[in-house]
């Protein structure tokens, strides 16, 4: 079976993208330095592979591996390239999380806490890159502790950077920035040598409706990639 | 000036401000005693100021000394007022309120108070507060004089305030690098090589 040609409704029946926002992440990052939150980074690995399949997926034999029966093979655990992967991946870690005690947060569901009394642990999910938070050092151990005792993880420590965002936590600072985003896309334009303005726009010019309408593939480049950059966090 | 050449002059900005970052950090002077709440909003609207004379909205939600949520967008109506472009403004700006409440709540910050957001239109703010019938108002759609019920219910307060303290205003107009500068630091934005 092949990702592409699973049709809707038969091979698979929801998908789900299995990320937080970045608006969680950040009104939580404020939270942190105002509480003074430890915060830590886990990567899960080989996610997909955790999921169970509900529906009957069959792939060919796997180069290298293939009997010569031409006999297929029935996937019981979902792989990388099937549809319903991220969903059932996030509902296997949902099940898991909710078993340790955690609430799936109504206002962005790819976010979790547990309270106990005063203390407080918060996980942010992007597919398999956790974002951990605690009120204390001892709870963020057990947290850990919990996951590893769950998953096979990679352990990050504190985070240096998420889904290409830089990351730095000092004292009871954090700054977010994503520098080394903006210098991949002025290397692609060839812009790193190029002055720079000080202002987005000028105030004065008056931009003209472009004559040809959507110029096609480079202006929708262009445009995805600089949205990105303010919905994530610079281009303010 | 054709909108290739914008973008590039996007990038030659990004060039200079590559090392900006947000910064959110716990120390005082950051106004959120001001406040009285975890964070507070502006919201701004630039009237009629794109191609087909629809109107820019603009709002950003502040903790911590640095931007949390931000949002610049032309308007998908044609508005016939700055007032009513203002309105809306507010209106989507008391959406995000919501939900950022109510993030918080479940992140354990209730917020008891109701959350300031400020506007530097004094029509659109007496729109707000007073559910009274306004003849210039009547086209406007119902969703968003929900407004109104989020101050009612003392979700949020309108506040004013003058021009130049209107943080929004960038997210809705291209400004000279005075005031652009002045926005972005108020949202946090700092360069990460300065030393703190």
């Amino acid at each position: 079976m092949k990702g592409y040609a699973q049709r809707p409704g038969y091979d698979y029946v929801e998908t789900f993208s299995p990320v937080v926002h970045m608006e969680t992440v950040r009104a939580i990052l404020a939270l942190t330095v105002k509480n003074g939150y430890k915060i830590q980074q886990m990567d899960i690995k080989g996610a997909y592979l955790n999921g169970i399949l509900k529906e009957k997926v069959y792939m060919k034999q796997p180069e290298g591996y293939d009997d010569n029966t031409g006999q297929v093979c029935e996937l019981v655990k979902t792989i990388y390239g099937l549809k319903q992967s991220g969903r059932e991946w996030n509902h296997k870690l949902d099940t898991t999380l909710k078993n340790l005690g955690y609430t799936r947060l109504y206002s962005d569901p790819c976010a979790y806490t547990r309270h106990d009394g005063e203390n407080i642990s918060i996980i942010t999910v992007w597919v398999d890159d956790l974002l951990l938070f605690a009120s204390s050092d001892d709870l963020m151990q057990k947290m850990k502790e919990e996951i590893k005792a769950s998953w096979e993880v990679t352990d990050m420590g504190e985070p240096k950077k998420i889904i290409g965002i830089e990351i730095d936590h000092t004292g009871n600072t954090v700054t977010i920035s994503q520098q080394r985003y903006i210098e991949s896309i002025l290397e692609c334009e060839n812009l790193t040598d190029c002055n720079h303005v000080s202002t987005p726009m000028d105030p004065k010019v008056k931009i003209l409706p472009n004559p040809e309408g959507n110029e096609g593939s480079r202006s929708n480049y262009f445009t995805q990639l600089l949205g990105e950059l303010q919905f994530l966090a610079n281009a303010t | 000036m054709e909108h290739v050449t914008a973008l590039k002059r996007i990038l030659r900005y990004l060039k200079g401000t590559k090392s900006y970052g947000i910064k959110y950090s716990n120390s005082h002077g950051n106004n959120d005693d001001l406040f009285h709440g975890f964070f507070h909003g502006f919201a701004d609207a630039a009237y009629a100021n794109t191609d087909d004379y629809k109107s820019t909205a603009g709002y950003v939600f502040i903790a911590a000394g640095g931007a949390i949520t931000w949002r610049s967008k032309k308007q998908t109506f044609t508005a016939l007022s700055t007032t009513e472009a203002e309105y809306v403004a507010l209106s989507e700006a008391a959406r995000e309120a919501y939900w950022l409440r109510n993030l918080y709540e479940e992140l354990g910050i209730k917020q008891e108070s109701p959350t300031t957001i400020k506007g530097d239109n004094n029509g659109s703010i007496s729109m707000a507060r007073n559910p009274q019938f306004h003849n210039r108002a009547k086209h406007i759609a119902v969703r968003y004089h929900r407004v109104r019920d989020a101050i009612n219910d003392g979700i949020i307060k309108i506040d004013s305030c003058r021009d130049p303290e209107q943080t929004a205003d960038v997210l809705t107009k291209a400004l000279h690098c005075f005031k652009h500068r002045k926005h972005i630091a108020e949202m946090g934005m700092k360069s990460t090589l300065e030393g703190t």
